[in-house]
């Protein structure tokens, strides 16, 4: 994957934070070594000079990555060498670990984009003479069929920082948190004033919209700062499992979710390595050879799914595969040998067996290697996941595949919000745990009474049905709801009525000690541009309550509902009866956008049709054409400024109205969609049925009725 | 209202007793005498009670809280939050603690509050104004509990006759408030 100059700045600036803080645990862990402490602490240096390898094979550092291995290989040579031998893999281990800490402290000091070569090859020369004849850090490692050797996966070629894009500045991330907040609240304070003097003409209202623009503009750069998106962690990893994958003989596809997610510099670096040891493991160990899957009846080719989330406070990372799984046979002998009472450990379900072997993992070789090499892969992500206060769980089936997931907590986070209004109150719900949108009143009988709910039928589901302020004990009686919004968390998916649902907003989101935070049903606090305070919710903990709650007895209103609470939403449009045959394509590749896109253009009486990209989107309306276009601006295949010039270039299509809808608000983007021939521009922030209702109306596209 | 360091006033005639109180202090070797020194405070009022807080305890102060939201928690009940310098803070009402009614949304957005430490994190403390610096003497190093107010803990009681409250009991309030 070729990466712009500014990413790969970034990139080269995360591995030097990584070098740094590996290289003083390989010195902290060499010195008690030197000092004669147990195999722990070889096993502790191994495991960091692994991760450091990864690293470094990632960003195309192929030579340093190699150098690194032999680092890997001197040292596990230790615990075999006699008396002067060990001293001297010692003395050699102690100046490669200088020379590889000046070559980084020269990266980190001149923004160099690359590792000196010079200081590379004096490693490869210290290390060379301790080297053993065969890899030993393989064995660490796992076996390797058919021999392969054991360096890194050839390197994409790094693309070259520029010397401005690569200088870097080290800032405390508090002083960014409190910038970003400052940020936030003058970009709130823009918005506002635009608002107020919206109704003003001239150079005032022009002031203010630049105003407001920068101030936005100002607030991403800064939380761009602290919250880089995961492509950073997984940047090289497409090219690093092909290459594996082809020196294995394997045949590899490798699917990834959520490269976009954002999360904070230090909970990826943590991710980082760890995914990586997972996927190369799991590639070399998991996922079988074409001639086996064959024999087992599978495709050829093994799927390597790499999930990546950001919720509910914690980057979450799920590396699966279909695959061989793991040897739980294996594992429970191993936890045996260690001292586990046998009876006990066969009575253990697989997952804790898997569980307890990884975080015992990788105490001998022997071990590892019995348990097709996997236990140091899972014994680090143990550690890693257990010392950073996140989970991990270990999911197998033999010969079906496995699922390892590990979790660290975020520092900051961002997070897109459905904004929805429940008894006069604003909330966010994460549009990763929605599945669907529904508006009731179109509902009919998927709607149906329970024993002591009501239940929504869904796609091939039945889900309960429960208002979201009863979910979250707030006391109100149902009536006023007019959206199902269909969530899924830990303990399945449930339907939660909201009163309305507005825009799809991106906040971070703050906890609050004793009241917002981990586990508990709101995960943090963000404002929204108008100052209304925004409950972000925590799926997880929400199914939980709302099904406690659909399992309460229902009660009956023996009175009219009460007016609803003094909100600050808009009031929204008087929804029509449909009139068939007005038809809008809505084109949105984001799944739950186009959900809340969906109800809310059916609100307004269309029959919508959707497309998941640009190129979808026109194939949609050369089929038939319909009344209007809301178009995304950044989808794959196909963008929205790419599809709204398609449309204004075929004579057929030339005068559908096009909406083009972004979270983009600047004047460049507003121009070049103006160029590209859209009708209206609607920032996604400021989006919600009313925006909507008087744009189409401004367009000529009023309700359908 | 951005509290202002309290100035310490040393008065030259104490200057002897001081000595001698920091050298007991130093050398632990007997209670500190409080109720001859002078405190700094924070003053306010509770259900038009002078009270006072002692001003170390204190973090910040705002002239008016702002608008409250109630969050609501897991286990069932809400906890009121409020936004003080762009972050958001647990809200507790001083009046609820003392014995007295919940003050509505409507009422806090108005109260003055000031921030304090928490082992759970900072919280804003929703008092009755007006809320000043001052310094005063401890006349009485534990009071009875204040007529009218009996949920308050007290550490004593200033030479003015307001009621200076316990800190620790009010951090430990604070932390885990129960729901308005």
């Amino acid at each position: 994957m070729s990466l712009d100059a500014g990413t790969q700045a970034r990139l080269v600036g995360l591995f030097v934070t990584e070098a740094e803080e590996a290289l003083r645990e390989l010195s902290a862990a060499h010195l008690r070594l030197a000092g004669g402490r147990d195999a722990g602490d070889l096993l502790a240096f191994g495991r960091t000079a692994h991760g450091l390898k990864g690293a470094a094979a990632a960003l195309g550092f192929g030579e340093l990555a190699h150098a690194l291995h032999g680092l890997e290989e001197v040292s596990l040579g230790l615990a075999d060498s006699p008396g002067p031998g060990r001293d001297e893999r010692h003395r050699r281990l102690a100046v490669a670990l200088q020379l590889i800490e000046q070559g980084v402290a020269q990266m980190a000091a001149a923004g160099r984009s690359s590792f000196p070569a010079d200081l590379v090859a004096a490693v490869g020369e210290v290390l060379a003479a301790s080297l053993p004849a065969e890899g030993r850090a393989d064995q660490l490692a796992g076996p390797r069929p058919g021999g392969a050797p054991p360096g890194p996966a050839s390197p994409p070629a790094a693309t070259p920082a520029t010397e401005s894009a690569a200088e870097r500045l080290s800032v405390p991330a508090a002083e960014v948190d409190e910038a970003l907040r400052l940020a936030a609240s003058v970009a709130r304070a823009a918005v506002q004033l635009q608002g107020a003097l919206a109704q003003a003409e001239g150079s005032l209202t022009t002031a203010t919209q630049g105003l407001a623009a920068q101030a936005e503009r100002l607030e991403a750069i800064i939380a761009g700062l602290r919250l880089l998106p995961a492509e950073v962690a997984l940047s090289g990893l497409d090219a690093e499992v092909e290459a594996l994958a082809q020196r294995l003989g394997k045949q590899v596809t490798l699917v990834v979710h959520g490269r976009e997610v954002r999360a904070d510099r230090r909970a990826l670096q943590a991710a980082r390595a760890t995914l990586r040891h997972l996927v190369r493991n799991a590639v070399d160990h998991g996922i079988e050879a074409p001639a086996s899957r064959r024999a087992a009846g599978k495709p050829p080719a093994g799927t390597l799914t790499l999930r990546v989330a950001s919720a509910e406070g914690a980057l979450q990372v799920t590396v699966a595969d279909d695959g061989a799984g793991f040897d739980v046979t294996a594992a429970r002998d191993a936890l045996v040998r260690q001292g586990e009472e046998a009876a006990r450990v066969q009575g253990m379900p697989e997952q804790e067996v898997l569980a307890r072997f990884a975080a015992a993992g990788g105490s001998t070789r022997r071990e590892i290697t019995e348990v097709s090499g996997r236990g140091l892969g899972l014994s680090a992500v143990a550690a890693l996941a257990r010392e950073a206060g996140g989970s991990f769980s270990v999911q197998s089936e033999r010969g079906r595949g496995s699922a390892v997931t590990f979790s660290v907590p975020l520092d900051v986070y961002s997070v897109e919000a459905l904004v929805v209004w429940a008894d006069g109150r604003t909330f966010g719900v994460p549009v990763q745990a929605l599945e669907r949108t529904v508006l009731l009143r179109e509902a009919g009988e998927a709607v149906q009474p329970g024993p002591t709910s009501r239940t929504l039928a869904t796609g091939e589901s039945i889900v309960p049905l429960i208002g979201l302020a009863a979910a979250l004990g707030l006391e109100s009686l149902p009536g006023g709801e007019r959206f199902a919004l269909v969530i899924h968390g830990a303990g399945g998916a449930v339907a939660l009525a909201a009163d309305d649902i507005g825009a799809v907003v991106a906040v971070v989101p703050s906890p609050v000690p004793g009241a917002a935070g981990a586990g508990a049903l709101v995960a943090g606090l963000a404002r929204l541009a108008d100052g209304t305070t925004l409950q972000v919710l925590d799926p997880r903990v929400l199914v939980t309550a709302a099904r406690a709650a659909a399992s309460r007895p229902r009660p009956q209103p023996s009175h009219p509902p009460p007016p609803p609470a003094a909100s600050t939403r808009p009031a929204p449009p008087a929804p029509g009866p449909r009139r068939a045959g007005r038809e809008v394509v809505l084109a949105e590749d984001s799944l739950a956008t186009r959900e809340v896109l969906r109800v809310l253009l059916e609100e307004q009486g269309f029959q919508v049709r959707l497309a998941a990209d640009g190129e979808e989107a026109l194939a949609r309306i050369r089929e038939r054409l319909p009344d209007v276009l809301v178009t995304d601006l950044n989808m794959p295949r196909s963008d929205g400024l790419a599809l709204t010039r398609a449309v204004r270039a075929d004579a057929a299509t030339a005068r559908l109205p096009v909406i083009l809808l972004t979270s983009q608000d600047d004047e460049a983007t507003r121009a070049a969609g103006a160029a590209a021939g859209a009708d209206a521009y609607l920032v996604k922030s400021r989006f919600g049925a009313g925006v909507l209702a008087a744009t189409l109306a401004r367009i000529g596209m009023g309700p359908a009725r | 209202m951005r509290l202002a360091p309290p100035r310490l006033r040393v008065d030259p005639a104490d200057e002897a007793r001081l000595s001698s109180q920091a050298r007991t202090v130093a050398l632990g070797a007997a209670a500190l005498d409080v109720d001859r020194l002078d405190v700094a405070l924070v003053t306010f009022s509770v259900g038009g009670r002078a009270c006072a807080l002692e001003a170390r305890a204190v973090e910040r102060a705002v002239a008016r809280l702002g608008l409250t939201s109630a969050v609501p928690l897991a286990g069932g009940g809400a906890r009121l939050v409020a936004w003080v310098d762009e972050q958001p803070v647990a809200v507790t009402d001083l009046a609820a603690l003392a014995g007295l009614a919940s003050r509505t949304a409507a009422a806090l957005a108005l109260a003055p509050a000031f921030l304090i430490a928490t082992p759970l994190g900072t919280v804003a403390v929703a008092v009755e104004g007006p809320l000043e610096l001052a310094e005063d003497r401890l006349a009485l190093a534990a009071g009875p509990a204040l007529e009218g107010l009996p949920g308050l803990g007290l550490a004593g009681r200033l030479a003015n006759g307001a009621a200076l409250l316990s800190a620790a009991w009010l951090v430990a309030c604070a932390a885990g408030a129960p729901p308005p």
